[in-house]
């Protein structure tokens, strides 16, 4: 899902990093001191995610963790992501430093779309309850970060609809493994260290 | 639940700490000579073939469009370089999309597709050739500097296309470690300035 150099024009690199930019600050004004290192850890599980490769469908998928990185970090999501993908630009070659904003746009809006609506569902007392909002923050985000890839390349003037059904159809799979990965590891949060999810005040 | 817990999570741990997964997408595009034509392969770096992915060819100096198409099952095509960049002697920029936002380029440079040599060169190699058949006994077979330059490139070509392999980027398990360090680092940094900033003393 990371857009390589050379393929958007430059009004929607520009209004990416623009945003990304934001957002990270954002992010670095509203992070508690005492919630550094945990976006420091979901940083480096993102990091290394994009290493494990999903071999379905007919293009080349990995993992993102986006769902889990938004639900345990929150606004912090944005500078995590942002570190994670320039880290992955320099030594893995994904991406590259002039599309890190818009990457960073199309990854990190989903993270914290998934922390704003599902954590109060995965702070909820009852299991069902949390076993479904853990769900959707893992598969959703995945979703909604192919459709925004969709839509930037459909600026770039890709027609949309081949397009965002090529994305959507290659991360279906990587969808509901991220929703069965981010329900395991909500749960185990939740039973050996509740106060992680259940005490941010975002 | 606690018993799918226990079993995903080691799991998980293992495929992330596993270095043999150091699979990752992104496209590797890698291109070689053999004879007039210039072969070309597009992979995804977990090295599946980049099928019906779109390529065109561009002269990279003007930036013109000079070939397009699409690739094999097999992530593979080729193409012979068009009269016009031979005449111009015009570097190529190959460049390979595969969907979702992937492209990787590769730049062909004249002198390894033109087969025919400079005039110049020419003139300096057939009196070289000259001279020496004239020094050498009969019995010596004297090959001409074209059609030596043609073996030469016969077989060199699997060597190319090796080095060109070796060129595509793989991910190390010392690029891993070297981001969870940076990783490591620059959070250390922001965790620093921000316990400065929240208790002055």
């Amino acid at each position: 899902m990371h857009i390589s150099e050379g393929i958007l024009p430059l009004y929607l690199l520009g209004a990416g990093a623009a945003l990304g930019l934001a957002g990270t600050a954002v992010g670095l004004n509203r992070t508690k001191q005492d919630e550094i290192p945990l976006a420091g850890v979901m940083a480096a599980a993102f990091f290394v995610a994009s290493l494990i490769h999903v071999p379905l469908g007919p293009t080349s998928v990995h993992l993102l963790l986006l769902g889990l990185v938004g639900l345990l970090t929150g606004w912090a999501c944005f500078p995590a992501i942002l570190i994670a993908l320039l880290l992955q630009a320099m030594f893995f070659q994904y991406g590259g430093l002039t599309v890190l904003g818009i990457n960073t746009l199309i990854m990190a809006l989903p993270a914290l779309l998934a922390y704003l609506l599902c954590s109060p569902m995965v702070r909820s007392a009852k299991q069902p309850v949390m076993v479904a909002g853990a769900f959707i923050a893992g598969a959703g985000s995945i979703l909604a970060a192919g459709l925004l890839t969709a839509t930037a390349l459909a600026l770039a003037g890709k027609a949309f609809l081949p397009a965002a059904k090529t994305v959507l159809a290659a991360h279906i799979p990587v969808a509901a493994m991220e929703g069965i990965i981010t329900v395991a590891v909500v749960g185990f949060i939740r039973r050996v260290k509740p106060e992680m999810i259940t005490t941010r005040s975002g | 639940m606690p018993c799918f817990i226990r079993t995903v999570v080691p799991l998980l741990a293992l495929l992330i700490l596993w270095p043999g997964s150091c699979l990752a997408h992104g496209v590797n595009l890698f291109c070689w000579i053999q004879k007039d034509t210039v072969q070309c392969r597009a992979r995804f770096s977990g090295g599946r073939a980049v099928h019906n992915g779109s390529w065109k060819v561009l002269d990279s100096s003007t930036q013109e469009k000079l070939l397009q198409g699409k690739t094999s099952s097999k992530g593979r095509f080729s193409f012979s370089p068009p009269r016009k960049a031979r005449k111009n002697r015009s570097h190529l920029n190959v460049v390979c999309e595969a969907s979702m936002g992937h492209r990787d380029s590769w730049l062909v440079r004249a002198k390894d597709y033109i087969s025919g040599v400079s005039e110049k060169e020419k003139e300096q190699g057939f009196a070289a050739a000259e001279e020496s058949a004239a020094e050498k006994p009969e019995s010596v077979k004297v090959i001409r500097d074209e059609r030596l330059r043609s073996i030469l490139r016969q077989e060199l070509s699997p060597l190319r296309k090796e080095l060109a392999e070796l060129r595509e980027n793989r991910i190390s398990i010392r690029d891993v470690l070297g981001g969870l360090g940076y990783i490591l680092g620059l959070f250390g940094i922001w965790a620093y300035t921000a316990s400065r900033r929240e208790s002055p003393k």
